[in-house]
């Protein structure tokens, strides 16, 4: 059930219903939304089918089927009770020894679970090629293990709930019900935003309100949503992008990098869509949430860039991970090193596969030329002035370009050819179409504006009528599938 | 009111998207198209409950993604998990059918996944080249030289292979749709080679490696699909250039002769051509002009790899054909991601003509066009430009090869999905498909409709529905690539035997499978195997069978006891001779050891007359020696009862025998209880009680009174007091998996025949008992009573003789010695076990090198075919032509050359996939008989219990 698909809508609309039905019970309307997560979640497993099958007879249900085709499901279900567990254990005890172990099962069980589903095959596959070429041959064969949907963004929040409820910042005061709830709401389930505990696990007690103005702006925000994914992210990427990184080879240097630029743009909006829509979808049920991205383009420098760029995973990493290994607290060598760990490792976070490894890496070598730099200087610029802008901007840009090179391209290999043709400098353009072009011009100026016109837009929808919005909607809609009706594609980060 | 605004608007958008979705407005007005074409409840369920296919993956249309369509770890789709049961009756075959039996369960499967997917068979079109004289019809059409050539092939006349070149896009660089092709015509009419294959996989990084050879990562690739200028390229659109030391090894797969095709240029290096590490030719590539050049290298005999070398400075390869040099067919399958008519255009002319011209096809097949709609869609090409382009091509290729038939195809269905999650036809397809149908009957090309054979607009998404698309919506699976190789195939076929004398290369004399009268012969058998699957604990079915060597390699009836077991339930291994180690008992987890001084003798070293076990052997051992035959090695055999029984020879002379089982002794009372004659020992069946329950229930001693808890049955027979005589010694055990030893205690020799085990109740049991060389007259020889004696413990339902094979090899084979030799041995399979059935399995078809390298059919083959076929219905017995389900008379010349091969190169033999295939036909046959007329038994056995 994609987001920006009828489907998602249509249960979206129900699901709203039924909640605001019984909005002042505290128990009822937390069901309503985890039954609603479960069968969100549960449609992009084969349960659907089984299920329909079932209903026409056709099958013969067997527990241990049901079982393993919702195998997902249960594996939250492990983490949340894990999880759970050693919430109640550090709500038990003051003593430090046994929180400290009781948050390390937490971190090392989840993250255990992580390693195996995500990078087992990858680790595996990489020792068996390390043993054989030291001429320790090892007969290797996948352990084809299925990574559960949305299983990164689970296990980091989960993490950030014990995490927190560790260090303090988090009462435990939350029943298992709703730790589950916060690990599976649906809004947030597959590709986050990865919302701490402060911003959903401690409101589900408030009763939630909707204010007529606060609903008007989470449709608008989730039209938005929709617009910069099918409007733009899918049109470049049907129109340029993947015919280009499919084969490098057929086109010329300028279109390779015109795709490069293409894959940047489409990636954006296509996440920030997909998190406008989430934000929407949360606020609809009373619960706004923090923003994830914040014009990452327009940064200056690579600093600037993770901090407007997937917000909730470089303030996570940052929190959980950069903070607790000393941060820039240290010594200058360590700080150097703690900034090329979290970027390796948040690199390599992003999928199985060494490539992902190198792009963090690639990352984190700039941005430590970037602090060296500064280093030297003897501190961060306090303002840039125009030139010093257009020319930050500038590198930062390209560096973000040339390296999305690795992030999109199957394999290494297809990278290298991809940056080889690159290098062929031949020219010519006739490969993207008017369609692309405006589609990349849209995207431009969009990005460019001020948030003050994003704003204007949305208040000049809320002062609208209900009627008018509903029309504004449907027109939208009808608009969206005429430009959408080539090809409808998933979001980019559910693969990770 | 203000309160729920955003629950009004929700509605309110819901309502006019709903409303505007009924109101009679073009397609683009409404939101949601689908609420109109179907019933508003079921799109409503549709939005709910998401489409059963996952989300699509980001893949190009045409891209080398593409290529790895269709993972290897897909299971089943419900539509094959449908085709797959037999139980279904086959939709009759279209054509009249030649590829032998064993491919003729995959041809039903094929075609109920046809029926399933609303696909259908499409005839080519064939323009008329050449008018009759009197203008009443046509003298010569498309594809009139491809099918001469090719029914010379079937006829032994043509010496040289037929060559057919496929081009296409993606879905022929995967070879899946072509290798199902391949494999038919080579079944058909003999594999003459793998044909053309590239260096390395053109895109390199995805793709099957099926058609390449393993390269190192050196080469650098240029293809026709590169929008550069690409230099020398010919019809196989790639060239592979090796600057510096590089190399590609090819799997040689029975070819003679390797064709390598290269470019000669001015600084260009040397080629070192090695087989299995022997070098055999260095090419130097280097001349003043770049051109196009070719190198054919004989390989030596057995060759398994060839391997390509450069040096010295660069080398540009397109690839190397690798052929027999004999007849057969060659299919060339070149595909190009991304490739369209236009893309073969870029080639040079003289380039492109030179390479297709040698490789001198009969046919070239085109398979070309879903890009070209692709393009269309995107308005980077109009339908003009795919006509023009497509018309251009057919120019070249006339010009280039005048006397090769040509054959265009449509393109298939493609698919998107739109943002109501439904799944639409990609636009301009038929389009595309009228354009090239308009080029090929203007151009005397012949066309084969493949959109409309698929199932025309939206069969994309039906076959993803039905699990044999990529969810790329553009790419078949490869199930469902198989499908399409099906349905082309049997369009070929069809045109062919449209034909007025098709060549049949089944024999009318020799019809496949099962008689009807066949089938009456089997009707107690039959019966039998309803009342066991009715009850896995009823009565046990055992069939025999005796043979030469098709029957003693195991690995025809270890397939047959798999199949049949698999529906009836295991019986147990049965009957095991005596002897040496063998590596072919393994597969049915046997193993036979001796230890000590044994001979083992059979009957074809010794005069007739002698006592043998079952398979005509015996194992004689020395005072000491000892001998161990393990059932189930390595099986949990259960722990239900049975009976492991020891067949030896028992007389004054012979030593005396100890037996364990498991490691513990057992005790022999047999010798205390000697007395009986063969003649009146023997139940044929154990003797039964009444239990409890009232079922019957084999009677067994009182374990109880032996501390050892074995117990002897009663012992089956003896044939005289003092003359050696045979005795089976019967053990009551519990499960399948059991050791037992034979220790010669002497003074003197000890002779065994062999043991068997066998569940009490239930399971199914075949008996492999088969001696290389032997033919029913030597059978028949075998001493009588301890033959029949042995036999009758055995209790056989179904006796099967598979003899034949031996005989065939006699030029002077006189008929009515084998009619008596197979009446003798009948009647004494009969006396043993009275009331058990008979079906004789004909020889499988033999041939023979001459002298002067050509193949002929063994001398009697075809006689003695004929005369079993007689024999059998003379003596009431069923007949199945191993022969007609090898494909007929000189099949065995097609099974050798296929790879992997399924006839021996002995051309008289089998391989172990042969066997099988041969294995899966006959237990098919059989299965096929129980199920038609299980029906048929149920109601005249329901009438029988109603009465009149």
């Amino acid at each position: 059930m994609l987001f920006h698909q009828l489907p998602f809508l249509v249960f979206l609309g129900l699901t709203f219903g039924a909640y605001w039905t019984v909005a002042r019970w505290k128990w009822p309307r937390l069901i309503v939304l985890l039954v609603a997560s479960l069968a969100f979640y549960a449609a992009a497993t084969p349960l659907p089918l089984i299920l329909s099958q079932w209903i026409e007879g056709r099958l013969q249900v067997r527990l241990t089927e049901v079982a393993w085709a919702g195998r997902p499901l249960l594996i939250f279900l492990a983490i949340a009770v894990v999880d759970h567990l050693c919430v109640l254990g550090m709500a038990r005890t003051g003593r430090k020894g046994l929180r400290k172990l009781l948050v390390a099962v937490s971190v090392v069980s989840n993250l255990g679970l992580l390693s195996l589903f995500k990078y087992g095959d990858l680790f595996y596959s990489t020792t068996a090629a390390l043993l054989e070429k030291a001429g320790v041959p090892i007969h290797y064969e996948p352990l084809g293990l299925l990574l559960p949907l949305g299983l990164s963004f689970v296990v980091f929040r989960a993490i950030s709930v014990t995490v927190d409820v560790y260090r303090g910042t988090t009462k435990p005061t939350f029943t298992f019900f709703e730790h589950l709830l916060y690990l599976l709401f649906f809004p947030l389930l597959v590709s986050g935003p990865i919302v701490r505990a402060r911003d959903l696990l401690d409101r589900f007690d408030a009763r939630p309100t909707l204010d007529p103005d606060d609903g008007a702006r989470a449709l608008f925000r989730i039209a938005a949503g929709m617009v910069k994914k099918l409007a733009i992210a899918d049109v470049i990427a049907g129109g340029l992008v993947d015919q280009v990184f499919a084969n490098p080879t057929h086109y010329t240097s300028a279109e390779c990098v015109m795709a490069a630029i293409g894959y940047t743009v489409q990636l954006y909006f296509d996440f920030s869509g997909y998190s406008d829509i989430a934000i929407g979808a949360s606020a609809l049920f009373g619960f706004p949430l923090p923003e994830n991205f914040n014009k990452p383009y327009l940064a200056r420098n690579l600093f600037e860039f993770w901090n407007r760029w997937h917000i909730s995973l470089s303030s996570w990493l940052r929190d959980y991970f950069y903070i607790p290994l000393g941060g820039n607290r240290v010594s200058r060598p360590r700080a150097l090193f703690n900034l090329m760990m979290v970027m390796v490792w948040g690199g390599l976070w992003h999928g199985a596969d060494w490539r992902f490894m190198y792009w963090g890496g690639i990352h984190g070598i700039a941005l430590c030329i970037t602090r060296i730099g500064w280093w030297i200087k003897g501190g961060r610029p306090k303002s840039y002035g125009f030139f010093g802008s257009i020319v930050g901007w500038t590198i930062t840009f390209t560096v973000v370009v040339a390296t999305r090179i690795i992030f999109r391209a199957p394999s290494m290999a297809v990278a290298q050819t991809f940056y080889r043709t690159i290098l062929d400098f031949t020219p010519g353009l006739a490969n993207v179409s008017a369609m692309v072009w405006a589609a990349l011009g849209a995207a431009a100026v969009l990005h460019a504006l001020p948030h003050r016109v994003f704003d204007g837009a949305s208040r000049f929808f809320v002062w609208l009528p209900a009627p008018a919005r509903a029309v504004a909607l449907v027109a939208l809609a009808l608009g969206l599938r005429q430009l959408a009706q080539v090809e409808v594609r998933p979001y980019i980060y559910f693969q990770f | 009111m203000k309160r729920h605004a955003t629950g009004i608007t929700l509605a309110l958008t819901a309502a006019l998207a709903v409303g505007l979705s009924f109101a009679p407005l073009p397609d683009a007005w409404r939101p949601i198209p689908s609420l109109s074409r179907e019933a508003p409840l079921r799109t409503l369920a549709k939005a709910v409950l998401p489409d059963r296919s996952r989300a699509p993956d980001t893949l190009a249309p045409d891209g080398p993604g593409a290529l790895a369509a269709g993972p290897s770890n897909e299971g089943p789709s419900a539509l094959e998990l449908e085709a797959e049961d037999d139980s279904r009756p086959a939709p009759p075959l279209p054509v009249a059918f030649t590829l032998g039996a064993p491919e003729a369960r995959n041809v039903r499967r094929l075609e109920r996944m046809v029926e399933g997917l609303g696909a259908k068979h499409v005839d080519i079109e064939e323009p008329c080249l050449v008018p009759a004289t009197d203008g009443s019809g046509c003298q010569r059409r498309a594809l009139d030289d491809f099918f001469a050539s090719l029914e010379a092939l079937q006829r032994g006349e043509r010496n040289e292979p037929v060559r057919i070149v496929q081009l296409g896009d993606s879905q022929i660089a995967s070879d899946y749709i072509t290798d199902t092709v391949r494999h038919r015509l080579e079944l058909r009419y003999r594999s003459a080679g793998p044909g053309f294959l590239f260096v390395d996989r053109p895109t390199r990084f995805a793709g099957r490696k099926v058609r390449t050879g393993e390269a190192t990562e050196g080469w650098e690739i240029v293809k026709l699909t590169d929008k550069k200028r690409s230099g020398l390229l010919g019809f196989s659109g790639v060239r592979f250039t090796a600057t510096d030391p590089q190399r590609t090894t090819f799997k040689v797969r029975q070819a003679r002769f390797a064709d390598i095709s290269f470019v000669t240029r001015p600084d260009g290096g040397k080629l070192d051509v090695t087989a299995d590490g022997t070098h055999l030719s260095s090419l130097l590539t280097r001349f003043s002009d770049a051109a196009l050049a070719h190198s054919r290298i004989a390989l030596p005999p057995g060759a398994r790899t060839l391997t390509l070398d450069t040096s010295g400075g660069a080398v540009s390869v397109f690839g190397v054909a690798l052929e027999t040099g004999g007849p057969g067919v060659v299919y060339d399958s070149v595909g190009l991601p991304g490739a369209m008519y236009e893309v073969y255009l870029r080639a040079p002319e003289a380039t492109f003509n030179a390479q297709l011209r040698h490789r001198d096809p009969k046919l070239v097949v085109l398979m070309l066009g879903g890009n070209e709609a692709y393009e269309m869609n995107r308005g980077w090409q109009t339908i003009d430009d795919v006509r023009r382009n497509a018309a251009a091509f057919i120019d070249r290729l006339h010009a280039a090869v005048p006397k090769s038939a040509c054959l265009m195809m449509a393109p298939m269905d493609a698919g998107t999905r739109t943002l109501g999650g439904d799944i639409e036809p990609r636009p301009h397809t038929d389009e595309v498909a009228q354009a090239i149908r308009e080029v090929a009957l203007q151009k005397g090309c012949a066309y084969w409709d493949l959109y409309t054979a698929l199932g025309g607009a939206g069969a994309a998404g039906r076959w993803l529905a039905k699990g044999l698309f990529n969810q790329d919506l553009i790419h078949p699976l490869p199930k469902g690539a198989e499908v399409i190789g099906h349905l082309f195939d049997f369009a070929l076929e069809r045109a062919r035997m449209s034909r007025p004398h098709p060549v049949i290369t089944e024999d009318d004399d020799d019809p496949p499978g099962l008689s009807a009268a066949s089938r009456r012969a089997l009707a107690q058998t039959m019966a039998k195997l309803d009342a066991l699957e009715a009850d896995p604990r009823g009565e046990r079915v055992t069939i025999v069978q005796l043979g030469a060597s098709h029957t003693a390699s195991h690995l025809f009836t270890d397939e047959v006891r798999a199949q049949l077991t698999k529906t009836f339930g295991d019986g147990g291994r049965g009957y095991i001779a005596a002897g040496r180690p063998s590596p072919r008992l393994q597969r049915a987890h046997v193993e036979r050891t001796l230890q000590g001084s044994w001979e083992v003798v059979d009957a074809r070293e010794r005069p007739p007359g002698e006592p043998f076990g079952l398979t005509g052997a015996r194992a004689v051992g020395q005072p000491g020696a000892s001998l161990t035959i393990t059932f189930g090695a390595g099986e949990d055999g259960g722990d239900e009862p049975a009976t492991l029984s020891v067949y030896l020879l028992e007389g004054p002379e012979e030593g005396r025998h100890r037996i364990t089982i498991d490691g513990r002794r057992v005790p022999d009372f047999g010798r205390e209880t000697a007395g009986l004659t063969g003649e009146r020992s023997g139940r044929s069946r154990p003797e039964r009680r009444a239990g409890a329950d009232g079922r019957l229930r084999p009677m067994r001693p009182d374990a109880g009174a032996r501390p050892d808890g074995f117990a002897p049955l009663a012992p089956v027979s003896a044939t005289a007091a003092t003359a050696p005589r045979v005795r089976i010694l019967r053990y009551p055990v519990k499960g399948t998996s059991h050791t037992v030893e034979v220790t010669n205690e002497g003074p003197g020799p000890l002779t065994v025949f062999g043991a068997s085990l066998e569940k009490d109740e239930g399971g199914l049991v075949y008996d492999a008992l088969g001696l290389p060389g032997a033919t029913a007259a030597l059978v028949d020889g075998y001493d009588r009573a301890a033959f029949v004696e042995q036999l009758r413990a055995r209790r056989a339902d179904l006796y099967v003789l598979f003899f034949g094979t031996n005989e065939s090899a006699d030029p002077s084979l006189d008929v009515d010695a084998l009619a008596a030799a197979h009446h003798s041995l009948l009647t004494k399979l009969r006396s043993a076990s009275p009331g058990a059935e008979c079906l004789l399995i004909g020889p499988t078809d033999r041939l023979e090198r001459r002298p002067d390298g050509t193949i002929a059919e063994a001398p009697s083959n075809t006689r003695v075919v004929k005369a079993l076929r007689q024999i059998a219905q003379r003596e009431g017995c069923a007949f199945w032509s191993a022969r007609a389900a090898m494909g007929g008379p000189r099949s065995m010349a097609r099974w050798q050359s296929l790879s992997p091969p399924l006839g021996h190169d002995d051309l008289v033999h089998l391989t172990e996939d042969g066997y099988e295939a041969l294995a899966h036909a006959f237990g098919d046959e059989l299965l096929a008989v129980w199920r038609d007329g299980a029906a048929e038994r149920s109601g005249a056995a329901q009438a029988k219990k109603e009465g009149p």
